[in-house]
């Protein structure tokens, strides 16, 4: 994605301006939730913006943006101790967060899914299967070998057929307790 | 409801698109333009000769 840009010169900020889509929904595929994912993307805005002049423009963006958002959530995480990671209501809530978000029934099993991957087996197949990245930027933006990408992507396919051939017999619809507080911060 | 098809990987990839897309496809939400104008106005600020 380049080249959509006006005759003025690129300035640091549209470019940052049009990656944001993509790293927001990178940021929501990791984490889950809207809130914190948008809590990530907001301090990772803050870090790129403080280094700004460590990137060259003309280069990739959206990768440098991406690296950034997986650095500082790692490092949130770190902090946080292993209470992130837990996959354990981290997600799950969400589902009954954004219903209409989500739409049919099929991917809210699919976020669940998603949702139990090991970290990296989730940041690896969604970098190549949904971020557009090749396995080669995605290497270098998880910090890994190409050989480590490549098995973590096939693993998490062979993870997420298991998973969802179990979840597809039992019923994972919408919570009813948590479903009251639908839509309260993404409407307006 | 089965995901069980003669390419399971396809399936895969195709909800992961969507869900994806799902959040991409969203307006990006004032907060973050309001901060990158902020960011951006205090740049200007700290560089006098940086006027547009």
């Amino acid at each position: 994605m380049s080249g959509g840009m006006t005759s003025e010169e690129p300035s640091f900020k549209r470019e940052m301006l049009a990656a944001l889509p993509s790293l927001r929904a990178f940021a929501m595929s990791l984490i889950g939730r809207h809130d914190r994912a948008d809590d990530l993307v907001q301090d990772t805005i803050m870090k790129a913006w403080a280094k700004q002049d460590h990137f060259e423009m003309g280069t990739n963006m959206k990768a440098w943006l991406f690296t950034i958002l997986r650095n500082e959530l790692y490092s949130q995480m770190r902090k946080r101790g292993r209470e992130v990671q837990d996959s354990d209501g981290y997600f799950t809530e969400s589902l009954a967060q954004h219903p209409a978000q989500y739409g049919s029934l099929d991917l809210q099993d699919f976020k669940r899914a998603l949702e139990m991957l090991p970290p990296d087996q989730r940041e690896a197949i969604i970098l190549v299967g949904a971020s557009g990245f090749s396995y080669e930027e995605a290497a270098e933006i998880c910090g890994c070998a190409l050989g480590t990408i490549k098995s973590r992507v096939n693993r998490a396919r062979q993870r997420l057929q298991e998973i969802l051939q179990i979840t597809g017999e039992n019923e994972y619809g919408p919570d009813a307790t948590s479903a009251p507080m639908t839509s309260r911060a993404f409407v307006s | 409801m089965s995901v069980r098809t003669d390419n399971p990987n396809a399936q895969i990839a195709t909800k992961l698109r969507a869900l994806y897309l799902s959040v991409q496809e969203e307006a990006i939400p004032d907060r973050f333009l309001d901060l990158l104008e902020k960011l951006d106005a205090v740049e200007r600020q700290s560089m006098p000769d940086v006027a547009e």
